[in-house]
């Protein structure tokens, strides 16, 4: 399970994240929604420890980053946005090396071989990165987050590029996970993906929550109609968001 | 440490792999190994008492080791300052992006992959040395008779502990202030008004003395004496004096080891000061590295435009800038009017540089050098810059086959694309060799003034014809992420230029000589034949580009 309390990030002067808390349990996959800017890589980027936060905790099953920094991150999968893998690794050698980071080698074979097929990856095994196009890096980033048993799986932009059967699968392999009891946190700009896939969904604005709950929770939040889908949802929540901003400047 | 090792050997062996595979990694990179090979037993060689001596060394002795000896104290204290002061902005600990996206969030810990890292960039600084010993350093004490053993190590070893310790010290700053940015903003501003103070005021005794007594050698001097700058900059005082070693008569004495184990103590202690820090090292890197990521990746492509584009960024520039080219043209016209507005917008700096630069330096050789004599060689030195200059067209040229897809989508032929190319580099050499022409006509009007508007005459064609040979070479290797094609295409097109300036020193020698002509109507000669030259280069060009496919590269 994942919990973030009172989170601030300040990259020097800038506010990136303003004291945002939030949870995420066990077999509940939560979408982190926003605008550009709105602190969703932030976020991300403080849970797998890439960035320090400057106040707040993180906590994953009960151990805090801070504390037990190389214990947490072992319970972390990550997909970054746009990831660019090791170019000169063959992509074996390049899961080879992330189930080795996590020393997670145990039947390593065996799994490498079946996520690979899984994302058509397997005919190009012995391939060098370089020579692979902007979905199968995108689909090899997945494996490799999906090769270790982690108890928190972070996807920052996971479906972009990715060819729809790799979409499918990853859609099948994240509805699995949530079937294991992962924790899933996603962030999207594909409102369509989060409606059907989260159960719950935080809405960013400058690095604040500006509504979290389910899609019926967010439905009564926005005063709309069960009818109403998360885009609607989303541009009214938001606009509210910026009307109140703009009522509260001197 | 193994998943790091393991990673690190892969890519290693897979790189090597790599380059072995195709003929075309495979023969530029032998060629450039056996280069290197080459300089390295050239210069073995020399250190052996093999090849060309210096006959007479009685010369050494006349040389005033003083003043080279504060030149180099007062560079290093210079550059050590930059790379610190920088530190306080933007780090330099710089990872690949790869890193930051599957490295950073796996459990392995942040002192096992800076320790790593530091390991990999001292073996780069390293490296980087011994490359100047190889190449200046070994020729160098080979020719003049100077042992290498052990001055010569003894120098390598201060320069790599110098390089070593401050790019140490601009970490530890780095980490430090990215997160004590509030906390620790008045020392900051402190230690940056310390680091401009100091130079400053040696800076400030120069000044004065050379006020007070009008004599520039002893202002330079008493300004690197400065007891401040001295003792605040000990270990680039001690670096300079170990890094002339093998030049000086003195050998090693026990006080320059002393020195030595100094430096090397600082360096390791700066190390160990930097691996104890708590803080996270991974964020500070996020920025610049990405940052530098995209830009190393143009200047591996060879891309000009690209590096340019990226610092004008980097500078916040959002406005497009005063003085537009007007829109002019449809078709090529068009493409043309695109090109040069682009070339001079991302260079605007360059083309003012380009209005003082040949006036300083006629200014210069004239009042630096006592005879007339060199300024009747102003106009071939106009001449040969405009030789040189016109390389830079690669580069201009692999920018725009990034462009490639939207270009050939046009309804413009491709040897029209090309002689756009072509044009748009030979206005701007032609317009600078017209201003370094009209610095010469002004400032030196006794250089012989047919013998400067034959060059002047020959320049637009010689531009355009160089230009053209560089567009080919651009296409032919238009990635130079690789190195050695790199290095090998930079050579193409030396190679193919310098061949084709035969013909024409020949028409315009025959023509001068033979048929009498005057000077500069056998430059009008030489001119066509360059024209002639230039225009199947781009025919050639335009063939390639037909060609060229977009999706390989």
């Amino acid at each position: 399970m994942l919990k973030v309390t009172h989170l601030v990030k300040y990259y020097k002067k800038f506010l990136a994240v303003d004291g945002l808390s939030f949870e995420v349990d066990k077999g509940e996959i939560v979408g982190l929604l926003g605008p550009n800017g709105a602190g969703k890589t932030t976020i991300l980027r403080c849970v797998t420890g890439i960035v320090q936060p400057t106040e707040g905790s993180i906590e994953i099953d009960g151990l805090s980053l801070a504390e037990h920094e190389e214990d947490v991150k072992r319970r972390i999968a990550f997909v970054p946005e746009v990831p660019t893998p090791y170019e000169m690794l063959t992509v074996w050698e390049h899961i080879r090396f992330v189930a080795m980071a996590y020393q997670t080698m145990d039947r390593f074979d065996e799994r490498a071989d079946a996520l690979l097929r899984r994302f058509d990856l397997y005919e190009k095994r012995d391939d060098l990165v370089l020579s692979l196009s902007k979905g199968m890096k995108q689909k090899l980033a997945v494996a490799c987050a999906f090769i270790h048993d982690a108890s928190v799986v972070l996807l920052d932009e996971p479906l972009i590029g990715i060819d729809p059967k790799g979409a499918y699968e990853l859609k099948k392999m994240i509805a699995e996970a949530k079937t294991d009891g992962k924790a899933i946190l996603i962030s999207t700009h594909m409102l369509d993906t989060a409606e059907k896939l989260c159960d719950c969904i935080i809405i960013l604005r400058r690095g604040t929550i500006i509504a979290e709950g389910s899609l019926e929770e967010l439905h009564v939040r926005a005063q709309m109609g069960t009818d109403a889908s998360l885009e609607d949802v989303f541009l009214t929540l938001t606009e509210e968001s910026e009307l109140v901003e703009a009522a509260s400047l001197p | 440490m193994k998943p790091l090792l393991y990673l690190e050997l892969r890519q290693l062996i897979n790189s090597i792999k790599n380059t072995a595979r195709t003929p075309k990694r495979l023969i530029p990179a032998l060629i450039v190994g056996a280069w290197v090979v080459s300089w390295f037993v050239r210069g073995f060689m020399l250190c052996l008492g093999e090849g060309p001596r210096v006959p007479n060394m009685s010369f050494l002795g006349d040389v005033d080791w003083k003043m080279i000896r504060q030149g180099v104290f007062l560079f290093m204290s210079v550059s050590s300052v930059l790379v610190i002061y920088g530190a306080f902005s933007s780090g330099m600990m710089i990872f690949s992006v790869s890193q930051i996206d599957f490295l950073f969030p796996t459990p392995i810990s942040r002192r096992t992959v800076l320790l790593v890292k530091l390991a990999k960039d001292y073996l780069k600084y390293g490296a980087y040395v011994a490359f100047f010993y190889l190449f200046i350093g070994f020729p160098v004490f080979g020719i003049l008779r100077v042992s290498f053993m052990p001055a010569g190590l003894c120098s390598i070893a201060a320069v790599t502990a110098l390089l070593v310790l401050v790019v140490n010290v601009s970490h530890t700053i780095n980490i430090m202030f990215t997160f004590g940015f509030e906390r620790l903003k008045q020392a900051g501003l402190a230690i940056k008004a310390a680091l401009i103070a100091v130079p400053a005021s040696a800076f400030a005794i120069g000044a004065y003395q050379f006020a007070r007594t009008g004599d520039s050698y002893a202002s330079v001097l008493s300004a690197a004496n400065s007891p401040i700058i001295k003792w605040v900059f000990a270990p680039a005082d001690w670096c300079a004096t170990l890094f002339l070693i093998p030049l000086n008569s003195h050998g090693v004495t026990s006080d320059d080891v002393a020195r030595l184990f100094l430096l090397i103590g600082l360096a390791i202690m700066s190390f160990l000061v930097l691996l104890s820090r708590k803080e996270n090292i991974y964020e500070p890197s996020l920025g610049v590295s990405v940052k530098f990521a995209a830009r190393r990746s143009a200047m591996r492509a060879g891309d000009y435009v690209g590096v340019r584009t990226d610092v004008l960024r980097e500078k916040g520039t959002t406005r497009a800038g005063w003085l537009a080219i007007p829109p002019f043209g449809q078709g090529a016209m068009a493409l043309l009017w695109k090109s040069l507005l682009l070339r001079y917008r991302i260079s605007v700096t360059q083309l003012l540089m380009m209005l003082a630069l040949p006036a300083f330096l006629v200014y210069v050789i004239k009042s630096v050098i006592p005879t007339d004599e060199p300024l009747h060689y102003l106009p071939f030195l106009l001449v040969y810059v405009v030789w040189i200059l016109s390389l830079i067209a690669a580069s201009e040229m692999r920018s725009e086959l990034k462009q490639a897809n939207i270009i050939k989508s046009m309804p413009i032929a491709a040897w029209k694309v090309m002689l756009v190319q072509a044009v748009n580099s030979t206005v701007y050499l032609t317009l600078g060799a017209c201003l370094f022409a009209l610095s010469i006509r002004v400032l030196a009007p006794e250089v012989d003034r047919d013998l400067l508007g034959a060059c002047i005459l020959i320049a637009p064609s010689l531009g355009f014809m160089n230009v053209s040979l560089a567009i080919v070479t651009a296409i032919l290797y238009p990635d130079l992420r690789d190195p050695a094609q790199s290095f090998l295409g930079g050579l193409v097109a030396f190679m193919l230029i310098s061949a084709a300036f035969v013909p024409c020193v020949l028409t315009g020698w025959a023509m001068a000589r033979i048929a009498g002509m005057s000077l500069p109507a056998a430059a009008l000669a030489a001119s066509a034949v360059n024209l002639a030259i230039g225009s199947a280069a781009i025919a050639v060009a335009g063939i390639l580009f037909r060609r060229f496919d977009p999706t390989s590269e």
